[in-house]
């Protein structure tokens, strides 16, 4: 603590110099279209108003970045901003959920990174964006910011290692002392992913594109097409739809291993860090003691082939993208592996309980639920459009269908340390709760399931998520409720005991 | 109710929550009624047919009795229990649902006051956790009882704090 607050002096920060470039960059770009207008179509006067606007922006920007310092004092962290409207921000240390460190590709090339502070305190945005800062900068207000004061983290090692010099150097840095590695994934399990992953997505996006672009394109080009050198023939459509498939399922494990190359998850001074990226590298950091969930979900074809994907969840808002802190996401993992990797991340959750199924009368449920909306359309359908509309009827056995895979998915387990809820037809999605984050415990059921005997339970931890068990066995569930309700004293003691670990550091 | 017998002595909300949930009731029937009778007068000069009112003198009777009728019954099954370790609260008619909200896990507490609460010496009491998704609201507290709940609530919060 002492020793923090003397490395932290109070003394105003401010962001590296770089900032401003960038932001001037961005408004260069803003100008870019009005200043070449003015270029070459507008008289003097307007080419001297676009100048003038530009230098004024620039002027701006200086001051911008002149007025914004941050300040940490060992328990909080402080931000002042604003030329003509002042802010001051104050965001206390073990408030803080999760911190980020990014590194984009144009920020490699001047060395710097941006960070990012969120605290879970409602809004998408992460609380405090600091958006260029050294390297070791960086390191070391993560390292102060995630346990404060804490073992000094190692970061004055490290920071001989200029990043714009060689950026292959820091993807593959040394363990470093102190560090345990937990997941490093392969080129070759992160093709995989990316195939299997949502990765396909943005395939689809590219394929829309592509698709404008070819209506673009001139007929004559179009024509040229039809009338073909090579002959079309069954062997040509078989071998370019092969072809086709190759290149899309290639793409997606290619935007797999860019997004998520060299991926490391490590745990380093009680703190669960994952690295990744080629181009733009990532870095999000998350204390153990935050940790409030685990969510695991597995899509069909990840099913079939025995991976799956992990979510640690923080108390804050995590997204993708944006100006908010990045998901704690595992992209593909084997299945085998999931029990190793918990267990190092949340030991007492291991073993984890065995699953129960949900009671039978979830069964008669769930078909009806599937099967019901899915008649109904298909009636009409095959009354309105009748003879060609009867294919409609098709779907009925497809929902019966959907409908048992989504009461093969109900489960749930309970040990003395977490809870286990799963659910989900085709995609299925698990979240392991540590009981010991429990903030609020909700039954909620329908009339129709209190006469089926079930019930959801619904388990709130800090942030936004949740786990429930769905249309489980009312007793079950009743038991579980009033277990959660009673065993609050164990919980209760982690509570102060973590808090005691927190002030005794 | 068959799963009243676990629950322990629990409190109802003030019951002039009644005659709050009614008057709410009535403007919404009300507000519906009156959408209700522009379209159909809008139909009446569009395209014709029987004179307006057709529509809106059911969707009114049933709207203004959903509205009288439905209140005592939410009254009655809405109860809370303030425990000596979790806030319990028990809600819904045909949804039912049981909350329980530890102490040692409250951030805080907010009292709000509208001005049909104002009126009616009510306040509602917004108890909140860390988890985002899920607060308990108690509507109807009688105005002067209100913050001695609160303090209530936050004495037991930091009670199990200190333990």
């Amino acid at each position: 603590m002492t020793s923090d607050a003397v490395a932290w002096s109070s003394e105003p920060r401010r962001l590296h110099p770089a900032t401003f470039l960038f932001r001037f960059g961005r408004l260069a770009r803003q100008f870019a279209l009005p200043a070449l207008f003015a270029l070459f179509a507008g008289g003097d006067r307007s080419q001297l108003l676009i100048g003038g606007l530009l230098l004024l922006g620039l002027v701006f920007r200086v001051a911008d970045w002149w007025r914004f310092t941050y300040t940490f004092d060992g328990n909080a962290f402080a931000v002042d901003e604003g030329v003509f409207n002042r802010r001051h921000r104050t965001v206390p240390v073990d408030r803080i959920q999760q911190v980020d460190v990014e590194a984009k590709f144009l920020h490699r090339i001047f060395g710097i990174v941006s960070l990012r502070i969120d605290t879970g305190a409602g809004s998408a945005a992460a609380e405090v964006d600091l958006g260029a800062l050294s390297r070791e900068e960086a390191e070391r207000l993560r390292g102060a910011l995630l346990n404060r004061a804490g073992r000094a983290s190692r970061s004055d090692v490290r920071a001989g290692a200029e990043p714009a010099a060689a950026p292959t150097e820091e993807a593959t840095a040394p363990t470093e002392e102190g560090e345990k590695p937990i997941v490093r994934l392969g080129v070759r399990l992160l093709a995989l992913g990316g195939i299997t992953g949502p990765e396909q997505l943005v395939m689809i996006g590219i394929v829309v594109s592509l698709a404008q672009v070819m209506d673009e394109l001139p007929d004559s080009w179009l024509e040229s097409l039809e009338s073909p050198v090579i002959p079309i023939g069954p062997l040509v459509v078989v071998l370019a739809i092969a072809a086709l498939v190759a290149t899309w399922l290639g793409l997606a494990a290619a935007a797999a291993i860019v997004k998520y190359h060299d991926f490391a998850l490590v745990c380093r001074d009680d703190a669960l860090h994952i690295r990744r990226g080629l181009f733009d590298k990532r870095e999000a950091s998350l204390a153990l003691r935050r940790l409030q969930a685990i969510a695991i979900d597995q899509s069909f074809l990840r099913r079939a082939l025995d991976l799956l994907s992990l979510r640690f969840l923080s108390g804050g808002t995590q997204s993708e993208g944006g100006s908010s802190v990045s998901r704690l996401l595992v992209p593909v993992l084997p299945v085998g592996d999931v029990e190793r990797v918990i267990g190092e991340v949340l030991p007492s959750a291991i073993p984890l309980p065995p699953l129960v199924a949900a009671p039978r009368a979830a069964l008669r449920r769930a078909l009806v639920h599937w099967t019901v909306p899915a008649v109904l359309v298909a009636v009409v359908c095959a009354v309105a459009l009748w003879p060609l509309g009867a294919l409609a009827l098709a779907a009925v056995p497809l929902a019966v269908l959907l409908g048992y895979a989504y009461y093969r998915g109900l489960a749930h387990g309970a040990s003395e340390a977490v809870i286990v809820a799963r659910h989900g037809a085709l995609q299925r999605h698990t979240t392991v709760v540590d009981r010991a984050k429990v903030q609020v415990c909700t039954i909620e059921s329908t009339p129709l399931q209190r006469r089926a005997g079930l019930g959801n339970l619904r388990i709130a931890v800090a942030g936004s998520q949740s786990a429930t068990i769905r249309d489980g066995d009312a007793r079950l569930i009743e038991e579980l409720f009033a277990d959660l309700a009673t065993a609050r004293r164990a919980r209760h003691d982690e509570a102060r005991v973590r808090r005691e670990v927190s002030e005794r550091r | 109710m068959d799963d009243d017998q676990t629950s322990p002595p629990a409190s109802h909300l003030d019951p002039q929550m009644v005659a709050v949930w009614r008057f709410k009731g009535l403007v919404w029937a009300l507000v519906v009624a009156l959408g209700v009778g522009a379209a159909e007068v809008v139909r009446a000069n569009t395209i014709g047919g029987p004179l307006p009112g057709l529509a809106v003198l059911p969707v009114a009777l049933a709207g203004g009795l959903f509205a009288w009728l439905w209140p005592p019954k939410m009254y009655e099954h809405w109860r809370y229990v303030v425990g000596s370790d979790a806030l319990e609260l028990q809600t819904g008619v045909v949804w039912h649902s049981r909350k329980w909200v530890p102490y040692f896990r409250v951030q805080h507490i907010d009292i709000d006051r509208g001005p049909i609460d104002r009126r009616m010496r009510l306040a509602r009491l917004v108890v909140r956790t860390a988890s985002m998704s899920t607060g308990a609201t108690l509507p109807g507290i009688p105005e002067d009882e209100a913050s001695a709940l609160r303090e209530l609530i936050l004495e037991r919060t930091r009670d199990a704090d200190d333990v």
